[in-house]
């Protein structure tokens, strides 16, 4: 690939991966799947969001120590050395795939909270534009500026999440977590095991790492990255299932939203909305550049385009058509393409990478 | 292309200012209070209680009642609208009313006991889902129409209504009626018992209802008073049972249930000397913990021992006449509580047999599962329970 430049990857060399993949981790906090939790466990939606945190955090582990062991091998690169151009392309497809159906859910999730918190009379096309416009600039920028931006706003999205954990879960209602098992063991380690789709957006950090890496994998770093993501994500569940009770989430509730609004510190402090908003506005901001930056260099495998600066405004464009259109159509379907892709998305990068027997030669990339 | 970002970041920020969602302040009127009735077999009577603002600034401090004042509250409009359903009512109001209706002031929703089971569960979770409306808001059921007790409420020393139920509703000192807020009614009566219970709600001038009085065990009871004043007040609690209200207990009773949730943190107790005619013994009891809760199920029936600890003071230079020591007096004091807490619990045990202090949650903890509580018939056992008060003077 001639337009390879370093400066269109995740570098190691800084502590911006680290923000990068706090975001990753748990920008679907703002999204409608935490509901997921309490829908399938009930009073033990905190404990189901720990097994799945669990299992995330052991799979990244491991997908970390192959990574180490093939010094950086990018997705789409180590997919081409491992399963040859036809397979490598298949790989590229199914990513471009996962991408895609990933901006799309999260491009109208975001637009639905934007609505719910603060723009009920605005179009949904207004509010996507906003979205839009900002994920299309920030992938244009380049995949290195992007982290350096995630490391100045990720501190403050972590802040504000923290912000909304400590002022609800001490006013939680302790009762809500019992009995422990909720629905049954079976819907907490079983149906429970669905709500590691929260962590399946990990997929864009593996196919923007750079093919050869100057600095060492930090496997340290990326774990405890992975659990700072997770663990808040934990958090978040654990302080909805303290505040909220399951029979008030409904499917097509934002338990962000609901959560949000049980903020009261008395008559003066009680309306976080405009902190909350700039929050999730920003990480999904932040994840949609990243995403279109993700999708333009497996396009870039795949069509092997002169212009790959071009791509990420017109994918912007492309997926904001697809939100709007699924917006009016039926979302079921998207969102059951969206849950199929996603695992097996994560699911490719775990076979790549275990299969991966040797480093990715340089003639290749 | 830095020119361009700049005029694009330029012209962005005029748009986020919110083209469509503009709110003017004079072009808005502010629900503070609504009234759910029922009206006939189908459909509901609403009562929309707008603030007006600027009478508010002219109305200083509400009002005692003079002869010859006039006993409407100036500082509200209530607009009572009949419809099938709560959001053709609020589409209705803009029929006469120029300004757009907003909920974000919302402080306290009163239904009438006439609403159906549906009816309280269907409101109160649009309510709680509606964007304008915070968790916080106030709940309370009106011992009349819940119209009758808008339309009679003028503060006493208040000028601003939404302030006057805010302070009524939610940080009240009033120690004859429970507080309840929107999240936590919602939460009760959508569960599998639908046992919660709400402030009652009396318009100035109706009787009390015939609530379920307390026997006092020699205390000054809230029977016995009279407040010489037509304003509306709230007293007594009403218990819900199944998502609908089941029984109506009187100040008594809701006292006991502040005292034991901690929602107030000390109170007077007034008690009738036993041993001297026309004598009372006015104790403070400061409320350092709400009580606890023990179960012993291994016992038919089960037995529930509730645990309370008081700091207690006397209000009295010398010991009463009638008795020897300190101790005898406390001890006094000890059995009138006791008496009456455990008076408390035999009426919500027999009589509502409705679990309010959720005792439950408590015995929920020795279950895995949901299954296996809902199946450990548990409003049997609290129907049919024994229950020991323990009380601790610190």
């Amino acid at each position: 690939m001639s337009d390879i430049n370093t400066k269109n990857f995740i570098s190691f060399e800084n502590r911006s991966f680290y923000f990068v993949l706090i975001n990753l981790l748990t920008f679907r906090i703002f999204s409608r799947l935490p509901s997921l939790f309490p829908k399938f466990s009930g009073s033990a939606a905190a404990l189901s969001a720990l097994f799945s945190g669990v299992i995330a955090f052991g799979v990244i582990f491991l997908i970390s120590l192959s990574l180490k062991k093939h010094n950086s091998p990018n997705l789409a690169d180590a997919a081409f050395a491992v399963f040859g151009k036809i397979g490598g392309l298949i790989v590229c497809i199914i990513s471009a795939f996962c991408l895609l159906l990933s901006a799309t859910v999260t491009l109208g999730e975001l637009c639905h909270l934007a609505k719910a918190i603060s723009f009920p009379a605005s179009p949904f096309w207004f509010v996507l534009l906003f979205f839009a416009v900002s994920a299309a600039w920030g992938a244009s920028r380049g995949v290195d500026a992007l982290a350096r931006t995630h490391s100045i706003f990720v501190p403050v999205i972590v802040l504000g999440l923290i912000v909304l954990i400590v002022s609800t879960v001490f006013r939680g209602n302790l009762s809500n977590l019992v009995p422990i098992f909720g629905s049954g063991a079976e819907a907490v380690f079983g149906k429970g095991l669905s709500g590691t789709v929260m962590y399946t957006d990990l997929l864009v950090f593996f196919l923007l790492i750079p093919p050869k890496s100057k600095a060492p994998i930090p496997l340290k770093k990326i774990l405890t990255a992975s659990a700072t993501g997770i663990l808040l994500t934990c958090l978040f569940v654990l302080a909805l299932n303290l505040s909220v009770s399951p029979s008030i989430i409904s499917n097509d509730s934002f338990p962000f939203y609901l959560l949000m609004k049980e903020v009261y510190y008395g008559r003066f402090f009680q309306r976080i909305d405009s902190l909350m908003l700039l929050i999730s506005s920003l990480s999904g901001m932040l994840y949609l550049s990243l995403n279109a930056s993700a999708f333009s260099h497996v396009a870039g495998r795949i069509f092997n385009p002169h212009r790959q600066k071009l791509i990420p405004p017109f994918y912007i464009a492309g997926v904001s058509i697809f939100t709007l259109l699924a917006n009016v159509l039926s979302s079921k379907i998207i969102g059951f393409l969206f849950f199929a892709f996603a695992f097996a998305g994560i699911l490719l990068v775990i076979i790549t990478l275990f299969f991966a027997k040797r480093r990715v030669p340089d003639e290749n990339i | 292309m830095k020119i361009f970002s700049i005029f694009l970041a330029f012209v962005l920020s005029f748009s986020l200012c919110g083209c469509y969602d503009s709110k003017e302040i004079d072009e808005t009127a502010y629900i503070i209070a609504l009234g759910i009735d029922k009206a006939g077999s189908s459909g509901f009577n609403y009562t929309f209680q707008f603030s007006a603002p600027l009478a508010t600034t002219n109305h200083e401090g509400g009002g005692g009642e003079k002869e010859g004042d006039s006993k409407e509250n100036p500082t509200v409009r209530n607009v009572v609208i009949n419809a099938p359903d709560f959001y053709t009512a609020k589409n209705l109001t803009n029929n006469f009313l120029s300004k757009t209706v907003d909920m974000s002031h919302l402080k306290l929703i009163v239904f009438s006991a006439s609403v159906d089971q549906n009816g309280f569960s269907q409101h109160s979770q649009f309510m709680l889902r509606e964007r304008e409306v915070r968790p916080h808001t106030a709940v309370a059921l009106s011992t009349a129409t819940a119209e009758e007790f808008l339309k009679s409420i003028n503060p006493e020393l208040e000028a601003n209504t939404a302030k006057y139920y805010e302070l009524m509703s939610l940080r009240s000192n009033n120690v004859y009626s429970p507080t309840k807020q929107l999240s936590d009614f919602v939460d009760e009566i959508s569960s599998e018992s639908g046992v919660s219970c709400l402030p009652t709600a009396s318009p100035g001038g109706v009787a009390q209802p015939s609530a379920i009085q307390s026997s006092a065990n020699g205390w000054i009871s809230i029977g016995d008073t009279n407040i010489k004043s037509q304003k509306a007040r709230m007293q007594g609690m009403a218990v819900f049972k199944k998502g609908q209200p089941a029984a109506v207990l009187d100040g008594n009773f809701a006292m006991i249930y502040n005292i034991l949730n901690r929602d107030i943190k000390s109170c007077i107790i007034t008690l009738k000397n036993p041993r001297l005619k026309d004598s009372f013994l006015s104790f403070r009891l400061n409320i350092p913990h709400p009580a606890e809760y023990s179960l012993d199920n291994t016992k038919k029936p089960c037995h529930i021992k509730i645990s309370q600890g008081f700091d207690i003071e006397f209000f009295g230079n010398n010991l009463p006449s009638g008795f020897s020591s300190y101790d005898e007096l406390f001890s006094f004091a000890d059995r009138s509580i006791t008496q009456q807490i455990s008076e408390y619990f035999y009426e919500l045990s027999r009589g509502c047999r409705a679990d309010i202090m959720k005792i439950g949650d408590s015995f929920k903890k020795s279950f895995l599962t949901s299954e296996k509580f809902l199946t450990s018939s548990w409003e049997s056992m609290f129907t049919s329970a024994e229950f020991d008060v323990d009380i601790c003077f610190i």
